[in-house]
Parts: structure tokens; C-alpha cells; sequence
């Protein structure tokens, strides 16, 4: 899947699990950036991506990004394999 | 070189035999450290990494929890005794060792843990100078109550020539004098009140017990805050910079956002290397998993502060009020949509402020059944409220109220003036002159220990 389209569905997913339709990410919007976006809701977004994606992340993975960028790589990167 | 020493020096005025737990402590954890990062064997690594959390946490429980556990076994036999052989002589208590804690160790061993973990993990190199490692963890300003700071955050530092700086000096000068002020003026004062009606709650109303409880709040934060503002000042004035540990919380909207402003060194702490991978491990369980990260986190962090069912209330308070504020999240958006922003805030931070306050009974009291009785009274116990000496009431609310106009001023409209750096020489001046004389004549110099010493 093209890494557009991936950022296109990441949105959707933030949008509905955070309950936020302001939501527009980019590559370098971090978790600071998003309202509602921390510690607690992070497994949540984690589980609906990968629900979402049919993949399944390690738990360094999910502890690795530092940006939406990164995530949108990672889960290029398990498509692929 | 002259930090670890300063800090050696520092350590060794309560015992100078208990410098030698710090350095095991040190010298295994920098050991194993390297040798994590080194091997290439994951069984290698593993080995390493257990055998120094092992020996970090078997240290930490031993100095905590030793007394806890002997006298609990204690309680235990002399029980049996009274049971079955029904005889009243109890059991021969000389036998029971009385451990004390070396200073700091809890802080200490948390840094570590937390520098094994990253190294383990692979984000972080292991430091290679023993030096630098020992004077990271040894740095005076932060032995006593932290903040649990990170080892990537201060070693780059401690590896950067600390040019001299006009301007690190004054603003560190600066934040240790507010946190004088917040430890001298405001918790000491409010600690008489606190602990003349805490200390004998079955004899006062439920209207003083309401008052205490609520100064006890105030006096938990201006102290615990003001030791961290002198002890971030001083690293400053060296040349450091240390954790943020407070971002006023007592202006927090709801729980789970006044964690994220309270005590911020330990709850990242716990959120990175506690609750993530637990909620991480378990996300199988959907929203489970977050009752259960929450619970348990918050058990522990509560049974760090000390062995004792109090601390265990605490924490499973703010596991439990975690979990709500999860699972009504959508809930109290919608509904928040319908009132104005103001009201909403205002009954946000009354909210958050109440349960804290309530939970902090627990944490205060010396055992649960005295927390409850403490509970009991402000709603039973009705007559009026106690003032022994009106000036200490006078004294305390005017540092409450101090307090909460600084907070709110640097929340909301911290662009719009500023008394600390202000461009008129003559005006920040006389403010930083009239906080010195406050210290000086209101101040309490013989009001004791900073609450977190003990943990």
C-alpha cells in the first residue's frame, strides 16, 4: 500500500478512536501534538491499526516511534514481509 | 570530579559506612551495563541484564521493605502463640532487626533500573566512564528526593564542558529562592495546622479535618515541589539540567491528566517501563488491559512510598479513578460539548482536586482503620472549627492563596507580565527582595524534614 494512502487510513483510525474530526496528521506530527493522543490511548490506537492492517507489531515497535512518519514505515515495512 | 566528590561528602554525613551500598550498586549496574550492550549472545545479555535488576531490586527491597516483613512475621507468630497456646507472653521482639534505609536508595535504584532497561532495549549506549556514571547518580542536588532523572538526559551533559553562564546562575538562583519560599513560608506554616489536627483527629470536628485535609494538599505540594524547585535551581547554578517535575497540577482537569503533571520523573518512569509494557503485553484484552496496566501500576507505585496498606489504598484509589476516566472518556466529551469551556474547567480541577485530596487521607494517615475514622468524622462529627491561634489560619490562607495566584498567573497569562524577569531592573529587584523578606520573617527555620525524604 502506497504510504499516503497508509497516513490517509491512520487518520481515520486517530479520528474515530480518539473521537476527534479535527485530526489531520502528517509524517512529523507527534504524539504531543494530537489531543487525547498518550500513554493510555496508544495501545488503543495500536490495536485498531493492527485490527485495521492485519499485522501485528513487536513491543519494541510499539514503543519505537517518535513520529506518525516512523509508524507509517513500520507497518510499509510488515506489508511487505 | 569535584561533583563526586561533593557528592560522596554529601552522602556520607547521615553514615559514612552506607557510601558503600551506592557504590555496589553503581559499580555492578555500570558493569553489567557495558557488558549488555557488548555481548552477542542474547542468553548473555539476558544474564547480565537479570543478575543487576536482580541485585538493584533485592537491594532496594531489603532497605525498605526488611522491617515490614520481620515484623509482619512477628505479628504472625506471636498471633499463633495467643491462638493456640492461648499464652499472653509474646515472642522474644530483641530478635527483630531494625534496617535503615541509606539515603536516597529508592531514587538511586529507580535510576538504574531505568538505565538497564534503555540499555537492554537498545536506544541507549552503556557509559563507559565509571566517573561519570558514579557522579550521575551521586549528583548532590538530587540524591535525597530526585528527581528520578534519566541517564540519557544527564550524562551528555556531565560530557559537555559547563561553560560558566551569568544567566544559569541567576535563573537557578532565582528558582531556589521560590522554592524556598514554597517549603519555608507556605508547607511549614501549613504543616502546624495539618499536623495539630491530623495528628489527634478524634478529637476535632468534621469542619477542621475538612480545613486539614485540604491545607495537607496545599502543603504536599509546596513542599514536595519546593524541594524539587531548590534542588533543579542548584544543578542549574552548576551548570545542569535536571527533570521537570511538576507542571502545576493542582490546575490538572481531570486524574489522569493531574499524573501527568505530578511527580513527572516517577510516573514517566512507571509509564515507560511499568504501565507500557504491561498494557503492550496484555492488548489482547481490549480495554482490560488498561484496567489491569492501570491497577497494577498504581499498586506499586503505591507500595514504593512505603510497606503499608495505606499506600495500597492510595494507589488502588488512583488505579480505580484511572479506569473510570477511561472508560467514560467519550462519555464526558459529548457532555462537555454542551457547557461552556469556564464551568467545565472550574469543575474539572475541583473535581480532580477533591479525589486527590481524598485519597491523600489514605497516604497521610498511619493506618487504614485511622484513615476511615478520619472519613467517618467529616461527615458525622459536626461543631465548630478549631483555631487555637487565629494568625496561623491568617498565615496559612495567604500562602494557599499565593500559591494558586502564582500557579494561575504562570497557566494563563504567563505572556502577559512577568514579576521574576521583568525587563525593569528596580521591579525585579524589589520582587525577589520582598519574597526574601517574607522568607525571612514568616518563614518556619525549624519546621523539619521535606515529606519525600523517607521514600
Amino acid at each position: 500500500m502506497e504510504p499516503n494512502k497508509i497516513l490517509e487510513q491512520l487518520n481515520e483510525i486517530f479520528k474515530d478512536e480518539l473521537d476527534n474530526d479535527g485530526i489531520k496528521l502528517s509524517n512529523d506530527t507527534k504524539a504531543d501534538d494530537v489531543e487525547g493522543w498518550d500513554s493510555l490511548t496508544h495501545i488503543q490506537l495500536v490495536v485498531a491499526i493492527e485490527k485495521k492492517f492485519k499485522i501485528r507489531f513487536t513491543s519494541k515497535e510499539i514503543q519505537s516511534w517518535k513520529n506518525v512518519g516512523e509508524l507509517v514505515d513500520c507497518i510499509t515495512r510488515k506489508q511487505l514481509s | 570530579m569535584l561533583l563526586l566528590a561533593s557528592g560522596i561528602f554529601f552522602y556520607m554525613q547521615s553514615n559514612p559506612i552506607y557510601i558503600f551500598i551506592p557504590a555496589f550498586i553503581i559499580l555492578i549496574t555500570w558493569y553489567a551495563g557495558i557488558e549488555i550492550e557488548k555481548s552477542t549472545s542474547p542468553q548473555k545479555k539476558w544474564r547480565f541484564y537479570l543478575l543487576a535488576i536482580i541485585v538493584n531490586i533485592g537491594i532496594l527491597i531489603f532497605f525498605k521493605y526488611t522491617n515490614f516483613f520481620t515484623s509482619s512475621a512477628f505479628d504472625f507468630i506471636n498471633f499463633i502463640r495467643h491462638k493456640i497456646f492461648t499464652t499472653t507472653a509474646t515472642f522474644n521482639n530483641n530478635l527483630l532487626i531494625n534496617v535503615i534505609a541509606p539515603l536516597g536508595i529508592s531514587y538511586i535504584t529507580f535510576q538504574t533500573i531505568g538505565y538497564l532497561i534503555e540499555i537492554k532495549r537498545g536506544n541507549y549506549s552503556a557509559e563507559k566512564n565509571l566517573g561519570h556514571f558514579a557522579t550521575f547518580l551521586l549528583f548532590f542536588p538530587k540524591i535525597t528526593a530526585g528527581p528520578v532523572e534519566r541517564a540519557h538526559h544527564f550524562l551528555p551533559q556531565l560530557k559537555q564542558a559547563n561553560a560558566f553562564k551569568y544567566s544559569n546562575i541567576s535563573n537557578g538562583l532565582k528558582q531556589i529562592l521560590w522554592g524556598l519560599f514554597k517549603k519555608l513560608v507556605i508547607a511549614d506554616r501549613l504543616s502546624i495546622y495539618v499536623s495539630a489536627v491530623l495528628g489527634n483527629a478524634e478529637h476535632h470536628s468534621g469542619i477542621s479535618l475538612i480545613t486539614a485535609v485540604i491545607f495537607y494538599v496545599f502543603q504536599m505540594y509546596a513542599d514536595f515541589s519546593g524541594y524539587t524547585d531548590m534542588a533543579l535551581g542548584f544543578a542549574k547554578v552548576l551548570g545542569f539540567d535536571l527533570m521537570q517535575n511538576f507542571n502545576r497540577p493542582l490546575l490538572a482537569k481531570s486524574v489522569t491528566e493531574f499524573w501527568r503533571k505530578w511527580h513527572i520523573s516517577l510516573s514517566t518512569w512507571f509509564a515507560d517501563y511499568f504501565y507500557n509494557p504491561i498494557a503492550i503485553a496484555k492488548r489482547d484484552w481490549g480495554t482490560w488491559s488498561i484496567v489491569y496496566a492501570s491497577f497494577t501500576t498504581f499498586i506499586v507505585l503505591g507500595f514504593w512510598h512505603g510497606a503499608n496498606w495505606t499506600f495500597i489504598v492510595f494507589g488502588l484509589l488512583q488505579g480505580f479513578i484511572l479506569t473510570i476516566e477511561f472508560i467514560t472518556r467519550k462519555t464526558r466529551k459529548n457532555i462537555r460539548k454542551k457547557i461552556p469551556a469556564f464551568l467545565n474547567n472550574i469543575a474539572g480541577v475541583a473535581f480532580t482536586f477533591s479525589y486527590f485530596a481524598f485519597s491523600l487521607i489514605f497516604f497521610r494517615a498511619k493506618d487504614v482503620s485511622s484513615a476511615f475514622t478520619i472519613i467517618k468524622r467529616i461527615f458525622t462529627i459536626k461543631g465548630t472549627i478549631y483555631i487555637e491561634n487565629p494568625s496561623i489560619i491568617i498565615f496559612s490562607l495567604s500562602g494557599i492563596f499565593f500559591l494558586i495566584l502564582i500557579e494561575v498567573k504562570r497557566e494563563y497569562f504567563n505572556s502577559l507580565f512577568s514579576l521574576y524577569n521583568n525587563k525593569n531592573w528596580f521591579v525585579r529587584n524589589c520582587y525577589y527582595c520582598i519574597l526574601l523578606m517574607i522568607i525571612l520573617m514568616a518563614g518556619v527555620f525549624d519546621g523539619g524534614e521535606f515529606i519525600y525524604f523517607q521514600f
